[in-house]
């Protein structure tokens, strides 16, 4: 009789597909064996398809369930999970609908997965830090241009070439429908963030994606600024850092990107 | 191995009135309304997150209910590691939620790295019992408390068991200290799919090692035109479950039970009311017992 890693080594490959050595450890009866492993494929492969349909509802609206299921079957032998924590497995999905789909029509649907996933993440993420304000405005004035900023943990930036808000919203349970959608009517660089437990998207115009993504990439602020007024000489910087700031997108900062963390 | 005096504690604190199963969908009603269930039990892994509604709601909740953690994933009868990220975040929820209770599966659900993120059944040998053991052993050193380990549900049965499921669960609880959460759907579902006797399998458990009961329903599958059940935790427990739950109830004093419904999930007022409908049964049976 096999010891318990052979056993549990055929058990995974029958859930793979080769019940050969599982099945002749199985105690045969009524019902084959082959037949009773493959009650734990079809239920391996439905709680993959029932979890990733709670985290990408649009896309398997997209698509339809019958599609879906096969996608989230063909997700499970490419992208096998890694971890007992079933809310990790969807990590990697919009990736691979990416590969699935591309060159194909329906592209747009792996940057819906994408705006999902970061959807999900922004909901399970750690709550922000409190912004010290008192310690930023004790910085003299000539410091400020090296600033650089820490954001709230749940915090990402989703761009896609199509206007992907619209589709989400029009896809997802509760969501609100868009007359008249067209695929070419242009592309969404969006901003998620949770406050409490609602996670909030914000649409950024390409001057405060400009200055947005400068911060996201650590640069300091005099090149945010810059990169703010290259794209529209007119905003003001400084009231767009306070709105990001007061609503709990930027929770933290660093005096320059040299010297230690307040 | 350890003498056969109770388990340092399978802690009894929870009341006697019937517990739901926590589900996300129920948060907001339940902070809103407090609806009349003895306690909650969440899984664990829903709790993982830092921050978030999951957490928030289970923080705002333990005040009004006594809680308890079920875990799926730890994957207690895997011959891989441990997974140490997973032990971390259990560890971290059970400090900051302080459940009654602290539960995980008689299972495996990974091999090579590779998880299935299901409860796939474990040969019933002194091997495996070693195995299972010293792993519930690492887990109850981290928490610092006895867990309890629930029966799993199964389809099928290794040609390599030498023992029944009873003599495995026991031997299982003796030698690590753990308790035992006795999920009356599960046995029945293995005494109806493997021919097996559950009321010979509640009288072979001793009564101190039982921590905590469960009950669900199940779905009946035909495969090769033989009627094989499914522990789908749908609808609520069958007529044969509640008879097993009765009998179990004279045996096992003062055990905490809990209601599940995982799949098509009901309004949380289809579930309070199979809940009181499961209290009624309980109050029946003590007055029987009278």
């Amino acid at each position: 009789m096999p010891g318990l890693t052979e056993l549990q080594a055929a058990f995974a490959r029958a859930l793979a597909g080769d019940t050969r050595d599982a099945a002749s450890w199985v105690v045969a009866g009524p019902i084959a064996p082959a037949e009773r492993l493959s009650i734990y494929v079809n239920n391996t492969d439905a709680i993959l398809a029932n979890y990733l349909s709670t985290a990408f509802p649009a896309v398997e609206r997209l698509g339809g369930q019958e599609y879906f299921v096969g996608l989230a079957r063909e997700y499970r032998r490419l992208h096998p999970s890694r971890s007992g924590n079933l809310q990790d497995v969807g990590e990697g999905f919009a990736h691979f609908l990416g590969t699935q789909l591309v060159d194909t029509p329906f592209a747009f649907m792996a940057d819906v997965a994408r705006l999902e996933w970061a959807y999900q993440e922004a909901l399970v993420a750690a709550d922000a830090a409190v912004f010290d304000a008192a310690a930023l405005m004790a910085l003299p004035a000539d410091a400020h241009d090296a600033v650089t900023f820490t954001w709230a943990p749940s915090v990402r930036r989703v761009a896609s070439d199509y206007p992907i808000e619209a589709i989400w919203e029009a896809n997802r349970e509760g969501g609100v429908e868009t007359p008249n959608l067209r695929l070419d009517a242009g592309g969404d660089v969006l901003l998620l963030h949770r406050t409490g437990r609602v996670v909030h998207v914000r649409h950024l115009d390409p001057a405060t994606d400009a200055f947005v993504s400068a911060l996201l990439n650590k640069r300091p602020l005099v090149e945010a600024v810059a990169a703010l007024e290259q794209v529209d000489p007119m905003r003001d910087a400084g009231a767009l850092l306070l709105e990001l700031i007061q609503s709990g997108r930027i929770d933290g900062f660093r005096p320059n990107s040299t010297q230690i963390q307040t | 191995m350890r003498g056969l005096s109770a388990p340092a504690a399978v802690p009894q604190t929870l009341p006697v009135q019937t517990g739901i199963g926590l589900r996300a969908v129920h948060h907001d009603e339940l902070m809103a309304t407090r609806a009349p269930v003895g306690w909650l039990e969440a899984h664990s892994e829903n709790y993982f997150p830092l921050g978030g509604p999951q957490p928030d709601a289970l923080e705002r909740l333990r005040s009004d209910y006594p809680i308890a953690l079920h875990g799926v994933g730890l994957s207690l009868g895997s011959t891989d590691p441990l997974s140490e990220t997973h032990l971390q975040h259990l560890e971290r929820i059970v400090t900051r939620f302080e459940p009654m209770l602290v539960s995980e599966h008689l299972s495996f659900g990974a091999f090579g790295g590779i998880h299935y993120n299901d409860l796939l059944p474990l040969p019933y040998t002194e091997e495996c019992i070693d195995h299972l053991v010293s792993r519930i052993g690492v887990v109850q050193d981290r928490l610092k408390r006895p867990i309890l380990v629930e029966n799993a549900s199964c389809y099928l049965r290794y040609r390599a068991d030498e023992m029944d499921e009873v003599d495995f669960v026991v031997a299982i609880a003796r030698r690590s200290g753990c308790g035992v959460l006795l999920d009356l759907n599960n046995l029945y579902v293995n005494a109806r799919n493997h021919g097996l006797d559950a009321q010979d399998f509640l009288v072979r458990l001793p009564p101190e090692l039982v921590g905590e009961f469960h009950l669900a329903g199940h779905s009946v599958n035909v495969h090769e035109g033989q009627e094989i059940l499914i522990d789908t935790h749908i609808g609520p427990p069958c007529a044969a479950v509640l008879a097993l739950y009765v009998q179990a109830l004279r045996r096992f004093t003062g055990v905490p039970t809990l209601f599940e419904w995982d799949a098509d999930i009901p309004p949380l007022a289809q579930l309070v009311g199979e809940a009181a409908r499961i209290d009624r049964v309980r109050e029946s049976a003590d007055a029987g017992a009278d």
